[in-house]
Protein backbone atom coordinates (compact mmCIF):
# COMPACT_ATOMS: atom_id res chain seq x y z
CA UNK A 1 0.00 0.00 0.00
CA UNK A 2 1.14 3.63 -1.11
CA UNK A 3 1.04 6.42 1.38
CA UNK A 4 0.14 8.89 -0.96
CA UNK A 5 -1.28 7.92 -4.49
CA UNK A 6 -2.93 10.69 -7.17
CA UNK A 7 -4.21 9.60 -10.37
CA UNK A 8 -4.53 12.53 -12.79
CA UNK A 9 -5.71 14.45 -10.08
CA UNK A 10 -7.06 17.52 -11.22
CA UNK A 11 -8.07 21.14 -9.78
CA UNK A 12 -9.38 23.97 -11.51
CA UNK A 13 -10.27 27.43 -9.92
CA UNK A 14 -12.68 29.20 -12.55
CA UNK A 15 -10.08 29.66 -15.49
CA UNK A 16 -6.83 28.72 -13.72
CA UNK A 17 -5.62 25.40 -13.19
CA UNK A 18 -3.98 24.96 -10.17
CA UNK A 19 -3.09 21.21 -10.37
CA UNK A 20 -3.24 19.19 -14.05
CA UNK A 21 -3.45 15.63 -14.05
CA UNK A 22 -1.13 14.96 -11.22
CA UNK A 23 0.58 11.46 -10.56
CA UNK A 24 2.24 10.78 -7.58
CA UNK A 25 3.22 7.52 -6.15
CA UNK A 26 4.40 7.97 -2.48
CA UNK A 27 5.43 4.26 -0.58
CA UNK A 28 5.15 3.80 2.78
CA UNK A 29 8.12 4.99 4.79
CA UNK A 30 11.31 7.77 4.60
CA UNK A 31 10.97 11.69 3.84
CA UNK A 32 10.01 12.82 0.78
CA UNK A 33 10.68 16.13 -0.65
CA UNK A 34 7.90 18.09 -2.48
CA UNK A 35 8.93 21.18 -4.18
CA UNK A 36 8.33 22.98 -7.12
CA UNK A 37 8.24 27.02 -7.99
CA UNK A 38 5.25 29.51 -6.41
CA UNK A 39 2.50 28.78 -7.75
CA UNK A 40 2.99 25.41 -8.93
CA UNK A 41 0.60 23.89 -7.17
CA UNK A 42 2.05 22.40 -3.85
CA UNK A 43 -0.26 23.94 -1.05
CA UNK A 44 -3.20 23.06 -3.67
CA UNK A 45 -2.15 19.20 -3.86
CA UNK A 46 -1.88 19.08 -0.39
CA UNK A 47 -4.78 20.52 0.62
CA UNK A 48 -6.79 18.10 -1.98
CA UNK A 49 -4.97 15.16 0.12
CA UNK A 50 -5.94 16.95 3.30
CA UNK A 51 -9.84 17.20 2.21
CA UNK A 52 -9.75 20.52 2.59
CA UNK A 53 -10.43 21.20 -0.89
CA UNK A 54 -12.71 18.91 -3.70
CA UNK A 55 -10.56 18.01 -6.75
CA UNK A 56 -12.15 18.73 -9.92
CA UNK A 57 -11.07 15.66 -11.61
CA UNK A 58 -8.57 12.56 -11.03
CA UNK A 59 -8.19 9.95 -8.07
CA UNK A 60 -6.21 10.57 -5.44
CA UNK A 61 -5.67 8.10 -2.17
CA UNK A 62 -4.12 8.65 1.24
CA UNK A 63 -2.84 5.25 3.77
CA UNK A 64 -4.84 3.46 1.23
CA UNK A 65 -8.23 5.11 1.42
CA UNK A 66 -9.63 7.52 -1.44
CA UNK A 67 -9.35 11.31 -0.77
CA UNK A 68 -13.33 11.75 -1.66
CA UNK A 69 -13.56 9.98 1.93
CA UNK A 70 -10.86 12.13 4.31
CA UNK A 71 -12.83 10.26 7.43
CA UNK A 72 -10.92 7.68 7.27
CA UNK A 73 -7.75 8.59 7.42
CA UNK A 74 -7.26 11.35 8.34
CA UNK A 75 -7.01 10.61 11.93
CA UNK A 76 -3.98 9.09 10.60
CA UNK A 77 -2.25 11.88 9.42
CA UNK A 78 -0.85 14.99 11.13
CA UNK A 79 -0.49 18.25 8.91
CA UNK A 80 1.31 21.82 9.06
CA UNK A 81 -0.75 23.39 6.04
CA UNK A 82 1.55 26.68 4.65
CA UNK A 83 1.53 29.15 7.98
CA UNK A 84 0.58 27.50 11.31
CA UNK A 85 -2.44 28.64 12.28
CA UNK A 86 -3.84 29.04 16.24
CA UNK A 87 -5.64 31.07 18.36
CA UNK A 88 -3.98 34.30 19.66
CA UNK A 89 -5.39 34.49 23.05
CA UNK A 90 -4.17 31.11 23.59
CA UNK A 91 -1.22 29.36 25.20
CA UNK A 92 0.34 27.10 22.84
CA UNK A 93 -0.61 23.94 25.09
CA UNK A 94 -3.70 25.20 25.61
CA UNK A 95 -3.98 25.33 21.29
CA UNK A 96 -3.33 21.78 21.59
CA UNK A 97 -5.75 20.59 23.90
CA UNK A 98 -8.28 22.05 21.46
CA UNK A 99 -7.26 20.28 18.38
CA UNK A 100 -6.41 17.26 20.88
CA UNK A 101 -9.94 16.99 21.97
CA UNK A 102 -11.31 18.00 18.95
CA UNK A 103 -9.50 15.04 17.24
CA UNK A 104 -9.85 12.92 20.14
CA UNK A 105 -5.90 12.16 20.64
CA UNK A 106 -4.28 11.45 23.70
CA UNK A 107 -3.75 14.75 25.54
CA UNK A 108 -1.28 13.32 27.65
CA UNK A 109 0.97 13.64 24.66
CA UNK A 110 0.86 17.24 24.65
CA UNK A 111 4.01 17.94 27.36
CA UNK A 112 5.94 15.40 24.73
CA UNK A 113 5.29 16.95 21.46
CA UNK A 114 5.76 20.48 23.53
CA UNK A 115 9.92 18.96 24.39
CA UNK A 116 9.99 17.40 20.96
CA UNK A 117 9.57 20.85 19.16
CA UNK A 118 11.39 22.46 22.20
CA UNK A 119 8.79 24.70 23.75
CA UNK A 120 8.97 23.51 27.07
CA UNK A 121 9.54 26.48 28.81
CA UNK A 122 7.33 28.53 26.52
CA UNK A 123 4.06 26.29 26.28
CA UNK A 124 2.51 28.09 28.62
CA UNK A 125 2.83 31.39 26.98
CA UNK A 126 0.00 33.02 24.73
CA UNK A 127 0.17 32.02 21.17
CA UNK A 128 0.66 35.98 20.03
CA UNK A 129 3.38 36.35 22.19
CA UNK A 130 5.16 33.53 20.24
CA UNK A 131 8.19 34.35 17.52
CA UNK A 132 7.53 33.26 13.84
CA UNK A 133 10.21 30.28 14.75
CA UNK A 134 7.91 29.40 17.80
CA UNK A 135 4.76 29.37 16.02
CA UNK A 136 6.28 26.90 13.56
CA UNK A 137 7.20 24.53 16.04
CA UNK A 138 3.85 24.33 17.81
CA UNK A 139 2.58 23.78 14.12
CA UNK A 140 4.94 21.20 13.88
CA UNK A 141 4.01 19.72 17.62
CA UNK A 142 0.35 19.81 16.49
CA UNK A 143 1.28 17.64 13.45
CA UNK A 144 2.86 14.76 15.89
CA UNK A 145 -0.08 15.12 18.52
CA UNK A 146 -1.98 12.39 16.51
CA UNK A 147 1.08 9.59 16.42
CA UNK A 148 0.90 9.66 12.55
CA UNK A 149 1.94 7.46 9.94
CA UNK A 150 1.78 10.11 7.53
CA UNK A 151 3.60 13.74 8.12
CA UNK A 152 2.55 16.12 5.52
CA UNK A 153 4.35 19.54 6.35
CA UNK A 154 4.06 22.31 4.06
CA UNK A 155 7.42 25.11 4.92
CA UNK A 156 8.05 23.52 8.22
CA UNK A 157 11.52 25.34 8.76
CA UNK A 158 9.84 28.82 7.61
CA UNK A 159 10.81 31.03 10.34
CA UNK A 160 13.53 28.66 12.00
CA UNK A 161 16.85 30.05 12.68
CA UNK A 162 19.68 27.90 11.86
CA UNK A 163 19.77 25.69 14.66
CA UNK A 164 15.80 25.43 14.90
CA UNK A 165 16.04 24.17 10.88
CA UNK A 166 19.41 21.76 11.72
CA UNK A 167 16.57 20.46 15.08
CA UNK A 168 13.38 20.12 12.54
CA UNK A 169 15.67 18.07 9.77
CA UNK A 170 17.42 15.80 12.39
CA UNK A 171 13.09 15.37 13.61
CA UNK A 172 12.19 14.32 10.06
CA UNK A 173 15.01 12.32 9.28
CA UNK A 174 14.54 10.00 12.36
CA UNK A 175 10.95 10.33 11.77
CA UNK A 176 11.26 8.43 8.63
CA UNK A 177 13.50 6.16 9.84
CA UNK A 178 10.78 5.08 12.44
CA UNK A 179 8.43 3.61 9.78
CA UNK A 180 7.02 6.91 9.37
CA UNK A 181 5.77 8.43 5.86
CA UNK A 182 7.16 12.67 5.92
CA UNK A 183 5.87 14.22 2.78
CA UNK A 184 7.73 17.60 3.18
CA UNK A 185 6.65 20.66 1.12
CA UNK A 186 10.24 23.27 1.56
CA UNK A 187 11.68 26.06 -0.84
CA UNK A 188 14.93 25.36 1.26
CA UNK A 189 15.80 23.01 -1.69
CA UNK A 190 19.16 22.45 0.89
CA UNK A 191 17.48 20.90 3.52
CA UNK A 192 14.56 19.11 1.23
CA UNK A 193 18.06 17.78 -0.24
CA UNK A 194 19.83 17.16 3.06
CA UNK A 195 16.73 15.18 4.87
CA UNK A 196 14.60 13.38 1.85
CA UNK A 197 15.36 9.95 0.45
CA UNK A 198 12.82 11.06 -2.62
CA UNK A 199 11.35 13.81 -3.89
CA UNK A 200 8.34 14.65 -5.83
CA UNK A 201 9.37 18.26 -8.07
CA UNK A 202 6.39 19.79 -9.66
CA UNK A 203 5.96 22.66 -12.34
CA UNK A 204 2.74 24.74 -13.77
CA UNK A 205 0.45 22.08 -11.53
CA UNK A 206 2.04 18.62 -13.14
CA UNK A 207 4.80 16.27 -11.78
CA UNK A 208 8.51 17.02 -13.45
CA UNK A 209 9.83 14.48 -11.31
CA UNK A 210 9.09 11.72 -9.21
CA UNK A 211 11.58 9.31 -7.91
CA UNK A 212 14.73 9.14 -5.38
CA UNK A 213 16.78 11.72 -4.41
CA UNK A 214 19.72 9.98 -5.97
CA UNK A 215 18.67 9.27 -9.26
CA UNK A 216 17.41 13.01 -9.33
CA UNK A 217 20.99 14.02 -8.96
CA UNK A 218 22.60 11.47 -11.25
CA UNK A 219 19.91 13.02 -13.66
CA UNK A 220 22.65 16.07 -13.77
CA UNK A 221 26.26 16.09 -14.48
CA UNK A 222 28.85 18.12 -12.27
CA UNK A 223 30.38 21.16 -13.56
CA UNK A 224 33.92 23.00 -12.99
CA UNK A 225 33.46 26.77 -12.89
CA UNK A 226 36.35 28.27 -14.08
CA UNK A 227 37.02 32.34 -14.15
CA UNK A 228 39.86 33.70 -16.18
CA UNK A 229 42.00 36.75 -14.38
CA UNK A 230 41.50 38.40 -17.35
CA UNK A 231 37.84 38.36 -18.64
CA UNK A 232 39.67 39.07 -21.99
CA UNK A 233 40.85 35.54 -21.84
CA UNK A 234 37.07 33.98 -21.47
CA UNK A 235 36.49 33.06 -25.33
CA UNK A 236 39.85 31.36 -25.08
CA UNK A 237 39.15 29.60 -21.97
CA UNK A 238 35.76 28.25 -23.68
CA UNK A 239 37.30 26.72 -26.63
CA UNK A 240 40.29 25.25 -24.59
CA UNK A 241 37.49 23.58 -22.91
CA UNK A 242 35.76 22.49 -26.28
CA UNK A 243 39.23 21.70 -27.81
CA UNK A 244 38.82 19.13 -24.70
CA UNK A 245 35.71 17.83 -25.77
CA UNK A 246 33.44 19.56 -23.10
CA UNK A 247 30.71 21.43 -23.98
CA UNK A 248 30.68 24.99 -21.36
CA UNK A 249 28.43 28.07 -20.97
CA UNK A 250 29.14 31.47 -19.60
CA UNK A 251 27.90 32.13 -16.14
CA UNK A 252 28.33 35.65 -14.54
CA UNK A 253 31.75 36.83 -16.02
CA UNK A 254 32.81 32.67 -15.73
CA UNK A 255 32.61 29.58 -17.18
CA UNK A 256 30.52 26.96 -16.20
CA UNK A 257 32.24 23.50 -17.97
CA UNK A 258 30.31 20.41 -18.08
CA UNK A 259 33.39 17.85 -17.13
CA UNK A 260 34.07 16.17 -13.94
CA UNK A 261 35.84 17.46 -11.21
CA UNK A 262 39.13 15.12 -11.68
CA UNK A 263 39.56 17.02 -14.99
CA UNK A 264 40.15 20.52 -13.07
CA UNK A 265 43.76 20.41 -12.58
CA UNK A 266 44.42 19.21 -16.57
CA UNK A 267 41.91 22.46 -17.18
CA UNK A 268 44.17 24.43 -14.90
CA UNK A 269 47.42 22.91 -16.98
CA UNK A 270 45.55 23.17 -20.54
CA UNK A 271 44.69 27.30 -19.57
CA UNK A 272 47.90 28.58 -18.41
CA UNK A 273 49.99 26.76 -21.51
CA UNK A 274 47.43 28.57 -23.40
CA UNK A 275 48.48 31.77 -21.53
CA UNK A 276 45.77 32.19 -19.31
CA UNK A 277 45.81 32.61 -15.51
CA UNK A 278 42.79 31.35 -13.65
CA UNK A 279 41.43 33.75 -10.44
CA UNK A 280 38.78 30.84 -10.02
CA UNK A 281 38.89 27.27 -10.49
CA UNK A 282 36.44 25.05 -8.64
CA UNK A 283 34.47 21.75 -9.24
CA UNK A 284 30.73 21.28 -7.75
CA UNK A 285 28.74 18.48 -7.59
CA UNK A 286 25.05 18.19 -8.70
CA UNK A 287 22.75 19.48 -6.17
CA UNK A 288 18.70 20.18 -6.00
CA UNK A 289 18.83 23.54 -6.74
CA UNK A 290 20.85 22.27 -9.95
CA UNK A 291 18.57 20.07 -11.08
CA UNK A 292 15.47 22.19 -9.78
CA UNK A 293 16.14 25.02 -12.36
CA UNK A 294 17.37 22.72 -14.84
CA UNK A 295 13.68 20.69 -14.57
CA UNK A 296 11.47 23.71 -13.96
CA UNK A 297 13.42 26.02 -16.23
CA UNK A 298 13.48 28.56 -13.96
CA UNK A 299 17.15 29.43 -13.94
CA UNK A 300 17.31 33.49 -12.96
CA UNK A 301 20.81 32.69 -11.67
CA UNK A 302 22.56 34.74 -14.22
CA UNK A 303 23.64 32.57 -16.61
CA UNK A 304 24.27 34.99 -19.49
CA UNK B 1 -19.57 15.93 21.61
CA UNK B 2 -15.33 16.23 21.02
CA UNK B 3 -16.51 19.16 19.02
CA UNK B 4 -18.30 20.53 21.90
CA UNK B 5 -15.68 20.33 24.61
CA UNK B 6 -12.91 21.59 21.99
CA UNK B 7 -14.91 24.67 22.13
CA UNK B 8 -15.28 24.95 25.31
CA UNK B 9 -11.65 25.22 26.05
CA UNK B 10 -11.66 28.33 24.17
CA UNK B 11 -14.98 29.82 25.17
CA UNK B 12 -13.77 29.53 29.11
CA UNK B 13 -10.80 31.82 28.42
CA UNK B 14 -11.16 34.89 30.57
CA UNK B 15 -11.57 37.68 28.11
CA UNK B 16 -14.37 35.71 26.60
CA UNK B 17 -15.87 35.24 29.69
CA UNK B 18 -15.63 38.97 30.74
CA UNK B 19 -15.78 40.49 27.47
CA UNK B 20 -19.46 38.63 26.25
CA UNK B 21 -20.60 37.17 29.75
CA UNK B 22 -19.69 40.52 31.14
CA UNK B 23 -21.27 42.74 28.55
CA UNK B 24 -24.48 40.98 29.18
CA UNK B 25 -24.69 41.08 33.20
CA UNK B 26 -23.64 44.29 33.14
CA UNK B 27 -26.17 46.09 30.64
CA UNK B 28 -29.08 43.97 32.34
CA UNK B 29 -28.05 45.19 35.49
CA UNK B 30 -27.33 48.24 34.76
CA UNK B 31 -31.04 48.61 33.22
CA UNK B 32 -32.81 46.61 36.25
CA UNK B 33 -30.66 49.11 38.59
CA UNK B 34 -32.10 52.34 36.44
CA UNK B 35 -35.33 50.83 36.16
CA UNK B 36 -36.06 50.37 40.18
CA UNK B 37 -34.99 53.89 40.93
CA UNK B 38 -37.32 55.35 38.04
CA UNK B 39 -39.96 54.06 39.47
CA UNK B 40 -42.43 56.51 38.96
CA UNK B 41 -45.98 55.09 41.29
CA UNK B 42 -48.27 55.12 38.88
CA UNK B 43 -50.97 53.25 37.38
CA UNK B 44 -50.53 49.86 35.12
CA UNK B 45 -51.72 51.20 31.78
CA UNK B 46 -53.00 47.52 30.39
CA UNK B 47 -54.53 49.37 27.25
CA UNK B 48 -51.09 51.02 26.08
CA UNK B 49 -52.55 53.97 26.18
CA UNK B 50 -49.39 55.46 28.34
CA UNK B 51 -48.58 55.14 31.90
CA UNK B 52 -47.79 58.37 34.27
CA UNK B 53 -44.33 56.34 34.55
CA UNK B 54 -42.11 53.96 32.58
CA UNK B 55 -42.17 51.78 35.80
CA UNK B 56 -44.18 51.57 38.23
CA UNK B 57 -44.68 49.94 41.63
CA UNK B 58 -47.51 48.41 40.52
CA UNK B 59 -45.78 46.56 37.36
CA UNK B 60 -42.79 45.71 39.58
CA UNK B 61 -44.84 43.99 41.74
CA UNK B 62 -46.67 41.43 39.57
CA UNK B 63 -45.69 37.83 39.33
CA UNK B 64 -43.65 38.61 36.20
CA UNK B 65 -42.40 41.95 37.65
CA UNK B 66 -39.15 40.35 37.90
CA UNK B 67 -38.61 39.74 34.03
CA UNK B 68 -39.25 43.66 33.72
CA UNK B 69 -35.48 44.35 32.86
CA UNK B 70 -34.59 40.74 31.06
CA UNK B 71 -37.70 41.44 28.59
CA UNK B 72 -36.44 44.87 27.81
CA UNK B 73 -32.96 44.32 27.38
CA UNK B 74 -33.47 41.03 25.42
CA UNK B 75 -32.82 42.39 22.16
CA UNK B 76 -29.55 43.94 23.44
CA UNK B 77 -28.44 40.76 24.57
CA UNK B 78 -29.27 39.49 21.13
CA UNK B 79 -27.03 41.98 19.76
CA UNK B 80 -24.24 40.84 22.16
CA UNK B 81 -24.69 37.10 21.21
CA UNK B 82 -24.93 38.02 17.28
CA UNK B 83 -21.25 39.56 17.72
CA UNK B 84 -20.05 36.19 20.07
CA UNK B 85 -21.31 33.87 17.05
CA UNK B 86 -19.92 36.34 14.33
CA UNK B 87 -16.60 36.67 15.70
CA UNK B 88 -16.60 33.24 16.49
CA UNK B 89 -17.15 32.11 12.98
CA UNK B 90 -15.73 34.19 11.12
CA UNK B 91 -12.59 34.43 13.13
CA UNK B 92 -12.13 30.57 12.35
CA UNK B 93 -11.57 32.23 8.44
CA UNK B 94 -9.54 35.30 9.62
CA UNK B 95 -6.81 33.32 11.74
CA UNK B 96 -6.88 30.81 8.98
CA UNK B 97 -7.24 28.08 12.26
CA UNK B 98 -10.74 26.56 10.35
CA UNK B 99 -8.19 24.78 8.13
CA UNK B 100 -6.81 22.87 10.99
CA UNK B 101 -10.04 22.17 12.55
CA UNK B 102 -11.39 20.61 9.85
CA UNK B 103 -8.08 18.67 8.83
CA UNK B 104 -8.95 17.35 12.67
CA UNK B 105 -11.85 17.19 12.26
CA UNK B 106 -13.38 16.35 8.30
CA UNK B 107 -16.61 15.90 9.05
CA UNK B 108 -17.24 19.29 8.96
CA UNK B 109 -21.23 19.05 10.40
CA UNK B 110 -19.35 17.78 13.31
CA UNK B 111 -17.54 20.80 14.06
CA UNK B 112 -20.44 23.53 12.99
CA UNK B 113 -22.26 21.27 15.13
CA UNK B 114 -20.48 21.13 18.22
CA UNK B 115 -19.64 24.43 17.93
CA UNK B 116 -22.80 26.13 17.41
CA UNK B 117 -23.92 23.85 20.75
CA UNK B 118 -20.96 25.16 22.88
CA UNK B 119 -21.71 28.52 21.82
CA UNK B 120 -25.27 28.46 22.79
CA UNK B 121 -24.62 26.65 25.61
CA UNK B 122 -22.30 29.76 26.71
CA UNK B 123 -25.25 32.08 25.95
CA UNK B 124 -27.66 30.02 27.73
CA UNK B 125 -25.71 30.41 30.51
CA UNK B 126 -25.15 33.81 30.13
CA UNK B 127 -28.49 34.71 30.13
CA UNK B 128 -29.48 32.89 33.36
CA UNK B 129 -26.82 34.39 34.99
CA UNK B 130 -27.47 37.57 33.71
CA UNK B 131 -31.28 36.84 34.73
CA UNK B 132 -30.15 35.69 38.05
CA UNK B 133 -28.26 38.96 38.48
CA UNK B 134 -31.41 41.35 37.50
CA UNK B 135 -33.76 39.39 39.47
CA UNK B 136 -31.31 39.59 42.74
CA UNK B 137 -30.67 43.38 42.23
CA UNK B 138 -34.46 43.92 41.56
CA UNK B 139 -34.83 41.85 44.85
CA UNK B 140 -32.41 43.94 47.02
CA UNK B 141 -33.48 47.17 45.36
CA UNK B 142 -37.63 46.51 45.80
CA UNK B 143 -37.52 47.36 49.26
CA UNK B 144 -36.17 50.67 48.83
CA UNK B 145 -38.51 51.66 46.51
CA UNK B 146 -41.55 50.14 48.52
CA UNK B 147 -42.05 47.78 45.77
CA UNK B 148 -43.86 44.52 47.14
CA UNK B 149 -42.04 40.98 45.90
CA UNK B 150 -43.92 38.71 47.43
CA UNK B 151 -45.78 37.88 44.18
CA UNK B 152 -41.95 37.10 42.54
CA UNK B 153 -41.81 33.84 44.58
CA UNK B 154 -45.20 32.66 44.44
CA UNK B 155 -45.26 29.79 41.96
CA UNK B 156 -47.41 31.89 39.40
CA UNK B 157 -44.06 34.13 40.03
CA UNK B 158 -41.47 31.29 39.02
CA UNK B 159 -43.41 29.91 36.45
CA UNK B 160 -42.62 33.32 34.92
CA UNK B 161 -38.88 33.48 35.22
CA UNK B 162 -38.67 29.98 34.25
CA UNK B 163 -40.82 30.60 30.85
CA UNK B 164 -39.32 34.29 30.22
CA UNK B 165 -35.71 32.29 30.44
CA UNK B 166 -37.00 29.93 27.74
CA UNK B 167 -38.15 32.65 25.56
CA UNK B 168 -35.45 35.20 26.20
CA UNK B 169 -33.06 32.68 25.61
CA UNK B 170 -34.81 31.43 22.35
CA UNK B 171 -34.78 34.74 21.11
CA UNK B 172 -31.45 35.43 21.12
CA UNK B 173 -29.74 32.68 20.35
CA UNK B 174 -31.93 33.25 16.86
CA UNK B 175 -30.51 36.69 15.90
CA UNK B 176 -26.97 34.69 17.35
CA UNK B 177 -27.19 32.10 14.45
CA UNK B 178 -28.42 34.48 12.22
CA UNK B 179 -25.17 36.42 12.90
CA UNK B 180 -22.99 33.65 12.78
CA UNK B 181 -24.24 32.09 9.54
CA UNK B 182 -23.53 35.81 8.05
CA UNK B 183 -20.21 35.06 9.56
CA UNK B 184 -19.90 32.37 7.48
CA UNK B 185 -21.17 33.59 4.45
CA UNK B 186 -19.03 37.01 4.57
CA UNK B 187 -15.77 34.59 6.35
CA UNK B 188 -15.66 38.44 8.27
CA UNK B 189 -16.14 39.22 11.71
CA UNK B 190 -16.52 43.29 11.29
CA UNK B 191 -18.70 42.89 8.50
CA UNK B 192 -20.95 40.06 9.78
CA UNK B 193 -21.42 41.89 13.20
CA UNK B 194 -21.67 45.21 11.61
CA UNK B 195 -25.04 43.77 8.71
CA UNK B 196 -26.64 41.78 12.12
CA UNK B 197 -26.09 44.44 14.23
CA UNK B 198 -27.44 47.22 12.06
CA UNK B 199 -30.31 45.16 10.64
CA UNK B 200 -31.74 43.85 14.14
CA UNK B 201 -31.13 47.45 16.20
CA UNK B 202 -32.75 49.58 13.29
CA UNK B 203 -32.67 47.69 9.57
CA UNK B 204 -35.66 45.93 10.27
CA UNK B 205 -37.78 48.71 11.75
CA UNK B 206 -36.71 50.75 9.17
CA UNK B 207 -38.03 48.23 6.17
CA UNK B 208 -40.99 48.11 7.79
CA UNK B 209 -41.78 51.42 7.21
CA UNK B 210 -42.35 50.66 3.97
CA UNK B 211 -43.35 47.06 3.97
CA UNK B 212 -45.47 46.03 7.06
CA UNK B 213 -45.12 42.40 6.71
CA UNK B 214 -41.39 42.47 7.96
CA UNK B 215 -42.76 43.70 10.75
CA UNK B 216 -44.30 40.64 11.79
CA UNK B 217 -43.35 38.02 10.16
CA UNK B 218 -38.90 39.18 10.42
CA UNK B 219 -36.75 37.79 12.57
CA UNK B 220 -36.43 40.85 14.94
CA UNK B 221 -40.67 41.50 15.44
CA UNK B 222 -40.67 37.38 15.77
CA UNK B 223 -37.67 37.70 18.33
CA UNK B 224 -38.85 40.31 20.08
CA UNK B 225 -42.47 38.94 20.67
CA UNK B 226 -40.92 35.91 21.45
CA UNK B 227 -39.00 37.69 24.00
CA UNK B 228 -41.98 39.51 25.83
CA UNK B 229 -43.67 36.24 25.85
CA UNK B 230 -46.27 36.87 23.37
CA UNK B 231 -48.16 40.64 24.27
CA UNK B 232 -47.12 40.14 28.29
CA UNK B 233 -44.07 42.72 28.17
CA UNK B 234 -45.10 44.91 25.44
CA UNK B 235 -48.73 45.55 27.17
CA UNK B 236 -47.04 45.17 30.57
CA UNK B 237 -44.85 48.51 30.05
CA UNK B 238 -47.78 50.36 28.15
CA UNK B 239 -46.55 49.73 24.60
CA UNK B 240 -48.65 48.37 21.48
CA UNK B 241 -49.32 44.83 21.72
CA UNK B 242 -47.32 42.93 18.99
CA UNK B 243 -49.03 42.19 15.80
CA UNK B 244 -47.86 37.91 15.95
CA UNK B 245 -49.02 35.99 18.66
CA UNK B 246 -46.73 34.10 21.14
CA UNK B 247 -46.92 30.47 19.30
CA UNK B 248 -46.90 32.22 15.66
CA UNK B 249 -43.21 33.83 16.92
CA UNK B 250 -42.28 30.69 17.85
CA UNK B 251 -42.33 28.65 15.09
CA UNK B 252 -40.81 31.84 12.83
CA UNK B 253 -37.69 32.07 15.16
CA UNK B 254 -37.46 28.01 15.03
CA UNK B 255 -37.78 28.16 11.11
CA UNK B 256 -35.47 31.07 11.46
CA UNK B 257 -32.86 29.26 13.27
CA UNK B 258 -33.07 25.84 11.02
CA UNK B 259 -32.66 27.88 8.07
CA UNK B 260 -29.40 29.46 9.34
CA UNK B 261 -28.05 26.43 10.42
CA UNK B 262 -28.87 25.03 7.31
CA UNK B 263 -27.20 27.64 5.13
CA UNK B 264 -24.28 27.30 7.27
CA UNK B 265 -23.94 24.00 7.37
CA UNK B 266 -24.49 23.35 3.67
CA UNK B 267 -21.87 26.69 2.81
CA UNK B 268 -19.28 24.89 5.48
CA UNK B 269 -19.54 21.57 3.74
CA UNK B 270 -18.79 22.23 -0.34
CA UNK B 271 -16.89 25.20 0.20
CA UNK B 272 -13.29 24.67 -0.68
CA UNK B 273 -10.34 25.90 2.08
CA UNK B 274 -8.72 28.11 0.77
CA UNK B 275 -7.93 30.41 3.15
Amino acid sequence: MNSIRTIGLTKDFGDLRAVDNLDIDLPQGGVTGFVGPNGAGKSTTIRMLLGLIEPTSGEGEVLGHSINDPSSYLHRVGALIEAPAFYPSLSGEENLRVFATLGGHDPTRIPEMVRIVGLSDRGGDRYKNYSLGMKQRLGIALALLPDPDLLVLDEPTNGLDPVGIVEIRNLLIELGAGGRTVFVSSHLLAEIQAACDSIVMIDHGGVVFSGTMVDLLARNSPTIRATAENEADTNDLIQVATNAGYHSTRVNGGVEIDAPADWAPDLNRLAWQAGITLRELRATSADLEQAFFAMTGNDKTGTE
Amino acid sequence: MRAFRSEWIKLSRRNTLIGFGGAMVGFTVLFTFLGFISVGGGNVDLDGGGSEAFVTEAVLALPDGSMFAMTQVASLLGVIALGLFASNMAGEFNKGTIRMLFVTEPNRIKVLAGKLAALASFVALGIAATLAASVGIGALLAPGMGVDTSAWWTTEGLAAIGTGYVNITGAVLVVALIGGTIAVLTRSAAIAISIGAAYFIIGEALVTAFWDALGRWGPSAAANTLAVGGAGGAGMLGGAAPAITYATAAVLVVGYGVVSVAVSSAVLARRDVTS
